[in-house]
């Protein structure tokens, strides 16, 4: 009785308009669940918070040692601070000393009297300016060593190239994310991860003649217990002689994304999508995001040109 | 002897997601007891079926992991601040149902979570207390004691108008 009362109450719920809706999120080949972005977004938010919070801290800890250092509190000064303040120029500038030393004084130190400190007996490195490219940088920004940018602008689509390395911390390669020992791995040929990215990159891709297809044909993803990828890096790699194109696909796109804000680097726009291009030497590598697949290109031995078709042909 | 696996392709696991949206959906409502709530879960539940590596080795065990990922998905949305802004299930749903069977499954619907989860597998998806301890992952013994505690409230909630079987 009971058990039959049940069943039809369930079975007079409508469900029609429901699952047209669900089914329509669902067959969507970029639908991503909501609540995994939220949480993406905070814990980056958290991240940059507390880097950001963590310079601050270290840089007055810094500043407040310079300025111990600089006027000791148990020597009293034999001249006025006023007089001292009117001396110092405004600028950097070099002051000749009694015993024929240089240093290096800015506007802000205030010079060691009284007794003379072992800093102020050497003559001091003499301390760059900070161009007004540099202190474009935001503070909470990555701080990666940094030359000044040769912008090698190229008009189509806007490719600025940052003459530099790329940032080290981010150079891993699907293959040594796979060899990683894991416990709980699956199978996954390529025509199933395609399914997966929703995108054929052998078919997209544009290289010169040439080069050889060595890209891996599976690859063992490690997953969690719901089966979902918990890495799902992809390298496609392409040879031809000492040159070569690596591209790696992934739809974690966090670490990729995170360089593009960083702030250290131009930005490029290969067809609407942001990128950071690095070149070192003739190797030149790309970080791009475009819908929800993140793209590390590695390419050696090309030049900018076919560069720049390979990078417009991964995302089209 | 190695199991044959089913396919992973994006065509038979719509298939499976059309199939099975009704045991989805209404399982995420009788946890949720929000229309909205159960939508969202049936959702979730499908993008991690269709984003899923895991290798099925038959309809059985696919179905076995809906429930048991429609259940968890169901008590993340308790853990939730947006669960509070739920709309009451009467409201919803009441116009739509007899009112003999609209009785029954609100009495089901005040039970507390766990005892609502095995009996709406038990007598609406008429699975066995053995396949409800299987994909549930709680002993036989469990899921037994919770059907009986079930029953009982259920019984003095329907103040005896019905014998539960």
């Amino acid at each position: 009785m009971f058990k039959d009362m049940y069943k039809r109450a369930n079975d007079s719920i409508p469900t029609s308009d429901a699952k047209a809706r669900v089914m329509a999120s669902v067959k969507k080949p970029t639908a991503v669940n909501p609540y995994k972005k939220v949480a993406r977004f905070g814990a980056l938010a958290a991240c940059l918070l507390f880097t950001f919070a963590s310079v601050s801290v270290f840089k007055n800890f810094e500043e407040r040692n310079e300025r111990n250092i600089m006027t000791p509190v148990n020597i009293e000064p034999n001249v006025s601070e006023k007089e001292i303040t009117a001396k110092t120029p405004a600028k950097s500038e070099e002051i000749p000393k009694t015993t024929g030393e240089v240093v290096q004084k800015t506007k802000t130190e205030t010079p060691p009297v009284g007794k003379k400190t072992e800093s102020a007996k050497k003559p001091q490195t003499p301390v760059a300016i900070p161009t007004q490219k540099a202190e474009k940088v935001p503070e909470n920004a990555v701080q990666v060593p940094k030359e000044p940018a040769d912008v090698a602008s190229s008009l189509k689509n806007e490719i600025i190239v940052n003459k530099m390395s790329a940032p080290e911390e981010y150079e891993v390669s699907a293959a040594s994310v796979h060899s990683r020992g894991v416990a709980e791995k699956t199978e996954v040929s390529l025509a199933e991860y395609y399914e997966y990215l929703g995108k054929n990159i052998e078919e997209a891709i544009v290289l010169p003649d040439g080069f050889e297809n060595q890209s891996q044909q599976t690859a063992f993803f490690e997953t969690d217990d719901e089966g979902a990828y918990k890495n799902d890096e992809w390298s496609f790699m392409f040879k031809k002689g000492e040159s070569f194109a690596e591209i790696i696909t992934t739809k974690n796109t966090r670490d990729i994304q995170n360089i593009i804000e960083s702030g250290s680097y131009e930005i490029s726009s290969i067809e609407e999508n942001e990128a950071v291009i690095t070149a070192d030497g003739d190797v030149y590598k790309a970080y791009m995001k475009a819908g929800d697949i993140g793209y590390k290109v590695t390419t050696a031995g090309i030049g900018e040109a076919d560069f720049e078709k390979l990078m417009v042909s991964v995302v089209k | 002897m190695e199991k044959a696996l089913l396919p992973r392709t994006r065509e038979y696991k719509n298939e499976i997601c059309e199939k099975y949206f009704d045991m989805v959906y209404k399982l995420a409502l009788s946890q949720t007891k929000d229309v909205s709530h159960a939508e969202d879960v049936t959702s979730e539940v499908f993008l991690k079926f269709i984003s899923s590596a895991k290798a099925f080795e038959s309809e059985e065990h696919i179905k076995a992991w809906l429930i048991r990922v429609t259940i968890n998905c169901g008590k993340n949305i308790f853990s939730s601040s947006w669960f509070k802004k739920t709309v009451p299930l009467e409201e919803t749903l009441s116009a739509e149902m007899p009112e003999e069977e609209s009785e029954v499954y609100f009495a089901v619907m005040k039970l507390p979570q766990k005892y609502r989860a095995v009996i709406h597998l038990f007598y609406y998806e008429d699975l066995s207390v053995a396949q409800i301890s299987e994909y549930l992952n709680i002993k036989e013994a469990t899921v037994r004691s919770q059907l009986a505690r079930g029953r009982s409230l259920l019984k003095v909630s329907l103040e005896g108008e019905d014998e539960i079987v």
